[in-house]
């Protein structure tokens, strides 16, 4: 495998034992080292059974995932050690303040205290939290909780993030916060994995994206080829030609 | 130091989880404190509680007035006594409006009767005559009882009482046959018969017991041991729901795609609970200890070393940790998690003696209560706390309670495997 790639997904299909349709058809992609790659379709396209069979959360009907050149079916959770998860549910302890669900995390991912406690303190600086960091999560705001959220999964600095709508539910602000963030880490080396229904958004902030529906990738590339050669007005505009305007389930 | 980070973690959210620390703490405490009250009455025994009788003496005479005596003096009734034979209405309504729990009558003419019976006996016997003896009339002694009292109340009172006339049904019979003997050997002397017992029924190691060796089975020290283990039991119901919470929440999933944090993070958890549960098993034993006796019930007697009761704790505490991993494991949901782990405890501790002893239950039962882990529990308490039991006896307690919890386990990672190849 060539080394610059960071996931190669090679026809890929998922049949949930619960349903017949295949949730993912025969999907193929290349994320490479280094990009911000978007991952977008209508709800039920297959965005999120993609995330979780990348993250080895679920099994594979057939085809083959790699992440960092090990095939994720083999069941060697190694390479989830370079992988960071930022999933779209709140996955935290609401109990428990912002501080003590990083530390958790941390000590999770066998950080250190030492270790952790300056980059936890730098986070929730950059973030805005160092006032509320001993407040219990459930009283924080949905953009607080949601950058909280974020943190939680980037603790071990992983060459890999995968991020689920990291941005849904948000004000502006902190959805401008997360989204530099995220810049930054991507220009220190971190390869970033993103769905979202913001095409706005994706279009300023993917270098390469792909539309996938009914479990099979449809359209890749650039947000600006894809509307040179789609001609299109911008993204939202390819999604609707190319999906149409059916609604989905 | 992963199993540190979520054996700390648990307990932080375990404790601020006020209404799951109250279902752990305040119920099993608020139900020693019920159960102790409700049923001190019918676990004192006869010899601590007296049984209120009256007795309707229409006789007046030597049977009347012997069996009056000897029930007045009894430790076991507290006698109130009516004379003349017009008073039956009166005791009937008293005893059937529960102001005594037995009425006893005294026929009149009871005395003369059994003097008469008797004396055709000793003539039968003495001067060969030919008489139907049981032709002929009987003393009676009636009863009547308080209509709510149990069966087994009745034959305590009615052995007493036969235990009583038959005592003095001898003395009469004695004398009697003394005087008929003076009377046809006019010249020997010392013609009396001793009127003693002359078997006695003692109970052994009554010393021992009375040293506090052995502690008396009483409320407190059914109730307290009892429902610590339904506590502990019923910690399935918070533990299950937190699990459910952090399926939910996708925490549980989060913390999944983590590598190497699988055993700590169960092992972590298992831990946190077993330690809620020493002290809730500690706290409530205090309770038997401390706070009852201030309201004048019997003080929990603690017997066994401190190692073995710690013990069987852990051993009761790794099976309901294991039935509760099993139980978030399984349901989907808060509410069939809750009513089945409510629902199944509540089950296995009535069938497992925490409700009323095994050995009070119907023989079926008690072939089936040896089954739940509460059961073994409870027993393994029973065995160091009355019959202060070597760690050996209580050793096949522990082990099944052990058994449950790696079976229960085994079960929940074997359902979380299927559930895992599912998605």
């Amino acid at each position: 495998m060539d080394n610059a790639v960071a996931v190669s997904v090679e026809d890929v299909v998922k049949v949930y034992k619960s349903s017949h349709q295949p949730a993912l058809n025969g999907l193929s992609l290349r994320i490479d080292k280094g990009e911000i790659f978007g991952l977008l379709g209508p709800n039920g396209a297959g965005k999120t059974t993609t995330l979780s069979l990348i993250s080895g959360m679920s099994e594979l009907t057939s085809g083959s995932i790699k992440v960092f050149d090990t095939d994720v079916s083999f069941k060697m959770k190694g390479f989830l050690n370079k992988m960071g998860m930022v999933p779209q549910e709140i996955a935290l302890f609401p109990s428990l303040s912002g501080l003590e669900n990083l530390q958790y995390f941390a000590s999770m991912y066998g950080l250190k205290k030492e270790e952790s406690t300056d980059l936890i303190n730098e986070y929730l600086e950059k973030f805005g939290l160092t006032n509320a960091k001993k407040n219990r999560l459930h009283t924080y705001s949905g953009g607080m909780k949601r950058r909280i959220n974020l943190l939680a999964g980037i603790l071990h600095k992983p060459s890999l993030l995968v991020l689920d709508e990291p941005t849904v539910g948000i004000d502006v602000q902190s959805k401008a916060v997360i989204i530099d963030f995220l810049l930054e880490l991507n220009r220190n080396g971190t390869t970033i994995l993103y769905t979202s229904h913001h095409l706005d958004e994706a279009q300023d902030f993917c270098s390469r994206i792909s539309i996938i529906d009914e479990g099979t990738s449809i359209a890749l590339g650039s947000p600006k080829d894809l509307i040179k050669e789609h001609h299109a007005e911008d993204l939202q505009d390819v999604f609707l030609k190319i999906t149409g305007k059916r609604l989905r389930d | 130091m992963r199993y540190f980070a979520t054996l700390h973690k648990e307990l932080r959210v375990l404790f601020r989880d006020r209404a799951g620390m109250a279902m752990m703490f305040l119920m099993p405490m608020a139900l020693i404190f019920i159960m102790v009250i409700v049923q001190d009455e019918p676990f004192r025994d006869y010899q601590e509680h007296k049984i209120p009788i009256i007795i309707l003496d229409a006789d007046m005479d030597s049977l009347g007035n012997t069996l009056t005596r000897g029930l007045m003096n009894s430790p076991v009734f507290e006698a109130v006594l009516l004379k003349g034979d017009n008073s039956i209405n009166q005791l009937r309504n008293s005893v059937r409006q529960g102001e005594y729990k037995v009425g006893i009558i005294i026929s009149k003419d009871a005395s003369k009767i059994l003097r008469t019976k008797i004396s055709a006996y000793i003539k039968k016997v003495l001067e060969g005559l030919d008489m139907e003896i049981s032709k002929m009339d009987s003393s009676k002694v009636e009863l009547i009882f308080d209509p709510v009292i149990k069966k087994s109340f009745r034959s305590t009172v009615t052995s007493n009482l036969e235990k009583h006339i038959a005592r003095i049904e001898l003395k009469i019979m004695l004398d009697m046959f003394a005087a008929d003997l003076k009377e046809l050997l006019p010249n020997v002397s010392g013609m009396e018969f001793a009127n003693e017992e002359m078997v006695y029924v003692i109970e052994r190691d009554k010393e021992l017991n009375m040293m506090n060796k052995y502690p008396i089975f009483n409320s407190v020290q059914h109730n307290v041991p009892a429902y610590t283990v339904f506590g502990i039991f019923f910690i399935v119901i918070t533990m299950a729901s937190n699990m459910i919470k952090e399926r939910d929440e996708g925490s549980e999933a989060r913390l999944n795609l983590i590598p190497n944090t699988f055993w700590p993070i169960i092992l972590g958890r298992i831990s946190a609970y077993v330690f809620v549960i020493f002290i809730q098993a500690w706290l409530m034993f205090s309770v038997g200890i401390f706070l009852l006796p201030l309201l004048g019930f019997p003080e929990l007697q603690l017997n066994g070393s401190f190692l073995a009761i710690n013990i069987v704790i852990l051993a009761i505490g790794l099976a309901a940790t294991g039935f509760g991993y099993l139980i978030g494991t399984i349901f989907n949901t808060h509410q069939q998690s809750a009513v089945f782990g409510a629902v199944s405890v509540v089950i296995m501790s009535a069938l497992g003696g925490v409700w009323v002893p095994i050995f009070v239950m119907p023989e079926f039962v008690q072939s089936i209560s040896g089954l739940f882990p509460v059961s073994w529990g409870l027993q393994a308490f029973n065995d160091l706390f009355l019959r202060q039991a070597e760690f050996a006896v209580i050793m096949p307690r522990i082990s099944y309670l052990i058994l449950f919890f790696c079976g229960c386990l085994i079960i929940a990672l074997i359902k979380n495997k299927n559930s895992f190849s599912g998605k």
